[in-house]
């Protein structure tokens, strides 16, 4: 097995939700050792089954890491914590700031105990500012970076996914700034301290937009799936139940090629649709138009001769094309995992494998590794006994005292 | 300052990274750019087809006004070179000898049919990491089919979670998938500098917009919901099905969202809307309690909220909720985020002048790091700006021998 980008790096993660393990989990797939920390004091249930009905985001997120129970609010725990910190060469938590005072874990207590620390914390808000003493929930901060303004149709509601989208920015950009940080620390031997705001990750996604506003004093709304460069540009009805294909017309020779794939009709030759500007100001007859046509189609096959003339058109993939798709199947796309016993919800007791989100970059000489999801506190005695060489007796002592818990 | 303090200023100013992309691939030099690599980006002749990107500053359509180009190639250097051209492509194995990294976005199988892919670049230069980003990666069936955002997001999956239920499906605003696809690129580059400061080895990235799309869905859970129970994930707009409220409401001047999950939330939260002038059915006991408490009563109590919200602004809710310990979000207007008193406060829009454009104000990285800061070192290049800096001072062309290039639509 070729020996990943992170070998011999150690990474103490403690973190809830998505943008602290997702980094986690990236750095673990390139054979870095990274110990999550939880205490079965504190778990979100939630986040081991429901509020979705099927399925718990925690194993994705776990997979390859090192799993220890530590209780910091006891201050037993919190000596360890240090300990670990003192073994490790990041330390990621997206704790709040008034967690990491309790903990004893703010950056200057972690930067006493080691100094050259590679640190990256990520608030889920923000530290300073007006907003400082702020909540959000992750699926909405999409409203505040501006991007819900821009989603939606135009004579409809604003639009969020209902997905963390921040945390899925801020997961990447840790990766980026902790490898930065470690490249730092091997030529200057100095540690660093990273801040990255859960809001603030999402706030470049509309920068032109933002650009804009400053340079023309225009401000950008919805306008469903419209584009000002492209008509057609949409997602248009298919055969059977909730089922579209996307079209998208940018030149003419996008143009013409899509009326040949269509067959030429009558309506075609329009006045109303003979330059990209007509088709733009008359969208909306356009759109019935091609409608009329997609709703005799099966999407998938609308992609299928669109691209056979190069015209860029697709459809909209449900959770079983995602599963199934053959492309994605052939990109090995999916790795499997196997899921430990989940501890409660509603898939509580199910144990084997399971499709699990991959890393979408793929290197040349050092492919991700999956590993197992572990359970908490399978390794413990690893980490308490190996790694701090800790005598049975006294990790015994510590579990008996709610510490390691 | 010598090169050596930069360097330890910066996470990455000792490199060098040769970018050829478009929008499928600015945001991955952009990023390194701020984080202080240097990026330089090589354009056609013609220019990069996004300086013909709108919006335009003025509404002047102009290569050098394109905020989108502007907004996008902040901290690189630019010079023009055609690669269809076989002394061009010589002239950019020159440059690959001296590189760190190169990024593309040409079309599966296009750098190998110049002659540039990376088995060659490699024997010019073993510890090259080059790293393509296409919308469906470099194998499998649909390698080389067009693509575009509307494609992207349709076959990540996002759209069929994004819309009213009874409404088509419709994409996230401002181009999102090419955002992804840049910072998986830049932070796969970064890993494999890291790897072959060890290993002495380079190695090729192959970066999919639809890979790095779909993980946008992870917490919905949308395929485990069909591996494990066969079920398709639909739209539901932008409330809960169970949660009241979660979600959007309009109000006075735009919208807000509302999240209330917990007992307390929901007491403090019902308190609020009567104090400031709502129904008093709000406070009555039956809505009381947690999560999905009030999932019976989610049309009432959505009509209640709604009669609520629309009697005040963005900010006012904002404020007022949020000072209440309740999660209320403004849906943000760009000029909204442009006047935000928070980003404000933390410095995050810079401004730069640029020679054509003037001064404007671009985003700066979204993290603090007073070890290593995000630096604003420049603003997007001119067309060819740095040709001689780079062809005269380092590879040592003459500016006579630069001329001729140019003359000849070499460079």
């Amino acid at each position: 097995m070729t020996q990943g980008i992170f070998e011999g790096i150690r990474v103490f993660e403690v973190g809830l939700y998505i943008a602290t393990p997702l980094p986690g989990r990236i750095l673990a797939s390139q054979g870095a050792e990274v110990i999550r920390a939880v205490t079965t004091k504190a778990v979100d249930a939630s986040w081991y089954g429901g509020p979705q009905p099927i399925g718990s985001v925690v194993p994705d997120l776990e997979a390859g890491k090192r799993h220890i129970a530590l209780n910091m609010r006891h201050p037993e725990g919190q000596r360890v914590a240090k300990e670990l910190i003192k073994k490790s060469d990041v330390f990621i938590t997206n704790l709040t700031g008034e967690a990491l005072g309790r903990f004893d874990l703010s950056p200057e207590a972690v930067r006493a105990v080691k100094p050259d620390i590679i640190m990256l914390w990520q608030p889920g808000f923000e530290v300073h500012g007006p907003y400082k003493d702020y909540k959000a929930f992750g699926g909405m901060l999409v409203s505040l970076v501006g991007l819900a303004e821009v989603t939606g149709f135009s004579d409809g509601a604003p639009m969020a996914s209902g997905t963390a989208f921040c945390d899925y920015h801020s997961a990447v950009y840790a990766v980026l700034l902790i490898t930065g940080a470690l490249q730092r620390h091997r030529r200057t031997g100095k540690g660093t301290f990273i801040q990255l705001p859960l809001y603030e990750a999402g706030v470049p996604c509309l920068g032109v937009n933002v650009l804009d506003y400053f340079a023309n004093h225009r401000i950008a709304h919805r306008m469903g799936n419209r584009h000002p460069l492209a008509s057609p540009h949409g997602a248009y009805p298919c055969q059977g139940d909730d089922r579209w294909c996307v079209i998208a017309c940018f030149t003419d020779k996008d143009w013409r090629g899509f009326c040949d794939a269509i067959g030429n009709p009558e309506w075609t030759r329009d006045s109303r649709f003979h330059t990209l500007a007509d088709r733009i100001k008359n969208a909306d007859d356009l759109d019935l138009l091609v409608a009329e046509w997609t709703r005799q189609q099966k999407a998938e096959e609308v992609m299928e001769l669109m691209q056979r003339i190069e015209v860029p058109a697709g459809y909209v993939f449900k959770g079983e094309d995602l599963v199934e798709n053959v492309h994605l199947r052939e990109r090995n796309y999916w790795q499997e995992t196997m899921y430990p016993v989940l501890p409660f919800g509603p898939d509580a007791g199910y144990a084997g494998p399971m499709s699990t989100f991959p890393i979408p970059m793929k290197f040349s000489e050092t492919p991700s590794q999956f590993g197992s999801t572990g359970r908490i506190p399978e390794d413990n005695d690893y980490v308490y006994g190996e790694l701090l060489k800790m005598p049975p007796e006294e990790i015994r002592k510590l579990t008996d005292e709610g510490v390691f818990v | 300052m010598s090169l050596e303090d930069v360097n330890k200023e910066t996470l990455f100013g000792y490199y060098r990274i040769l970018e050829l992309a478009d929008e499928k691939g600015v945001y991955s030099g952009n990023l390194l750019g701020g984080l202080g690599a240097d990026v330089v980006k090589i354009e056609p002749p013609g220019g990069d087809k996004t300086r013909s990107w709108p919006p335009f500053l003025r509404d002047e359509v102009h290569p050098e006004k394109s905020l989108y180009f502007l907004n996008f190639n902040t901290n690189k250097r630019g010079i023009t070179l055609n690669l269809e051209h076989e002394d061009g492509r010589e002239i950019f194995k020159q440059l690959v000898k001296t590189a760190d990294a190169v990024v593309e976005t040409f079309p599966a199988g296009y750098m190998e049919s110049l002659g540039l892919d990376y088995p060659v670049l490699k024997e010019i230069n073993p510890g090259l990491v080059m790293c393509s980003i296409t919308p469906f990666g470099q194998t499998g069936p649909y390698r080389n089919y067009k693509a575009c955002d509307l494609v992207n997001m349709a076959m990540g999956g996002f759209m069929q979670i994004c819309g009213e239920a009874d409404e088509p499906p419709v994409r996230l605003g401002g181009e999102q998938s090419f955002i992804a696809g840049s910072y998986w690129a830049a932070a796969a580059i970064a890993m494999a500098l890291f790897y072959r400061e060890t290993s002495g080895k380079g190695q090729y990235i192959d970066i999919s917009i639809q890979e790095a799309s779909i993980p946008f869905l992870q917490d919905k859970l949308v395929h485990q919901h069909w591996a494990l129970a066969k079920i398709n994930l639909g739209r539901y707009g932008n409330w809960s099905p169970a949660i009241m409220p979660w979600g959007g409401f309009p109000c006075k001047d735009g919208w807000v969202f509302i999240g209330v999950v917990t007992p307390k939330e929901w007491d403090d939260f019902s308190q609020w809307v009567y104090d400031w002038g709502g129904d008093k059915e709000m406070l009555n006991a039956m809505y009381k309690g947690g999560t999905y408490a009030r999932a019976s009563y989610v049309d009432i109590l959505g009509r209640l909220i709604t009669e609520f919200t629309k009697r005040y602004t963005k900010e006012e809710l904002f404020t007022g909720g949020q000072k209440r310990g309740i999660v209320v979000l403004p849906v943000y207007t760009a000029e909204d985020i442009a006047n935000c008193s928070q980003l404000e406060s933390q410095q995050f829009f810079i401004e730069a002048d640029h020679p054509v454009a003037g001064r404007l104000k671009y985003p700066r990285g979204p993290f603090y790091c007073d070890d290593a800061p995000w630096k604003l070192r420049r603003p997007a290049p001119l067309l060819g700006e740095h040709n001689e800096e780079i062809y005269c001072q380092e590879l040592d062309i003459s500016k006579e021998e630069l001329a001729l290039l140019r003359g000849g639509g070499i460079i």
